[in-house]
């Protein structure tokens, strides 16, 4: 069996108009940004995003089904990736799954019977795995994965589950960061928020939010924070002031291995989602200024 | 900003000498502006206006005829050309004007 799956991920045309005034406005250092790659592109088959996938069992076997099973799990499968090489997942009859990426294994895992859990796929440092809807979006590490010296796991990985925003639509992939919840916190609340336990670092407990968004969702306004004010006060930003702007900030940017990616990624979402920079006296009220003008 | 000066943040203070050094760029396009960043480390420059113009017109032509392209006169293009160069974004090539080596996103 063979499944070959890709997408070619098109870049958006916004070929510039003249402008009416001068300007070359330059930074020096760390620039930065935080946003997703918004890709448009047409789709040949199940897709993800920049990889080619071949998947390959022997005609007939267990295996072929589970091919079947993998190919199913990965139409729905989104990563965030630009000119990566294919990557190939031999379905094995020992039940093992390798993948391999230029004839070089990246990892070896074992098949379950029963499991829809088919395949791991590492990108940088993080770590998919495929899973069918109802399950966590965020799992341990199977204790069957087994990948080459030099090739780090994370200890859980991220799942992703159909759904979200239309295809080619400007979304973010959301992640969740555990609330650092210090003791005077912890005095003044009384009681932990609600949320699972994840860390605790001296006197610091780490504690992540049950109410997550577990798919891409779609940005419709990209908002810059300019600080606190007496009133609040919106005002459109152009794309290169949100580079600017946001070059002072940790971001993706800063990050050697992401930069390219970080950089396609915030001027294809600046293409389509609008910029506004917001002064406002508290996060209330910034809140509820934005209500007002989004879509 | 009159004839493209190149300004920054004013956290960060730009000095001509290090932004004359190559620049590998990436380059996105907007409406009015352009984009250019170099991931080898990290250097971002906006272009707007006329200087985006003047920097989409360089592809080997001569400064009076990036003027022509980009609707402007002479001696203003002469000036964003300076300043342009001063960021590493167009270098000469003989008699005329090439942007530095990138890629478009």
């Amino acid at each position: 069996m063979s499944v070959h799956a890709g997408l070619r991920v098109a870049q958006h045309e916004a070929r510039g108009a003249e402008g009416e005034r001068d300007g070359v406005a330059a930074l020096a250092g760390a620039p930065g940004l935080a946003g997703a790659p918004a890709e448009a592109g047409s789709r040949s088959g199940p897709g993800l995003s920049g990889w080619t996938v071949r998947v390959h069992a022997a005609p007939g076997s267990p295996q072929g089904s589970r091919g079947v099973r993998l190919h199913a799990l990965l139409a729905p499968l989104d990563l965030c990736g630009l000119r990566l090489p294919p990557l190939e997942v031999e379905l094995g009859a020992d039940g093992w799954a390798v993948g391999r990426v230029g004839g070089e294994t990246l990892w070896r895992i074992r098949l379950p019977e029963t499991r829809a859990l088919s395949a791991l796929y590492l990108s940088d440092e993080v770590a998919w795995l495929p899973l069918p809807d109802g399950v966590p979006d965020s799992v341990q590490v199977p204790d069957g994965v087994q990948v080459p010296d030099g090739v780090r796991v994370p200890d859980r990985v991220r799942s992703r589950h159909d759904g979200g925003p239309p295809e080619g639509a400007p979304c973010a992939f959301p992640f969740a960061l555990p609330l650092a919840v210090k003791p005077w916190t912890l005095r003044a609340l009384g009681a932990l928020p609600a949320g699972e336990v994840v860390a605790r670092d001296d006197d610091v407990t780490y504690v992540l939010p049950p109410r997550r968004a577990e798919t891409r969702v779609p940005v419709a306004l990209l908002v810059l924070l300019e600080g606190r004010g007496r009133r609040v006060r919106l005002r459109p930003l152009s794309p290169g002031a949100v580079f600017l702007a946001l070059s002072r900030q940790p971001s993706s940017l800063q990050l050697a291995r992401h930069r390219a990616r970080a950089f396609a990624g915030l001027a294809g979402l600046l293409r389509t989602v609008p910029a506004v920079g917001l002064v406002t006296p508290s996060p209330a009220a910034g809140a509820a200024a934005l209500l007002k003008i989004l879509p | 900003m009159t004839g493209g000066a190149v300004t920054a943040p004013s956290s960060a203070p730009v000095s001509g000498p290090r932004l004359a050094a190559r620049f590998a760029t990436e380059a996105a396009r907007f409406a009015t502006e352009v984009v250019l960043f170099d991931p080898e480390d990290g250097r971002l420059v906006v272009l707007s206006g006329a200087a985006a113009s003047v920097w989409t017109a360089c592809d080997g032509r001569a400064a009076d005829e990036v003027a022509r392209a980009a609707g402007l006169g002479v001696r203003r293009v002469r000036r964003i050309l300076r300043d342009l160069e001063r960021a590493g974004a167009v270098a000469r090539e003989g008699a005329g004007w090439r942007q530095r080596a990138c890629v478009e996103v």
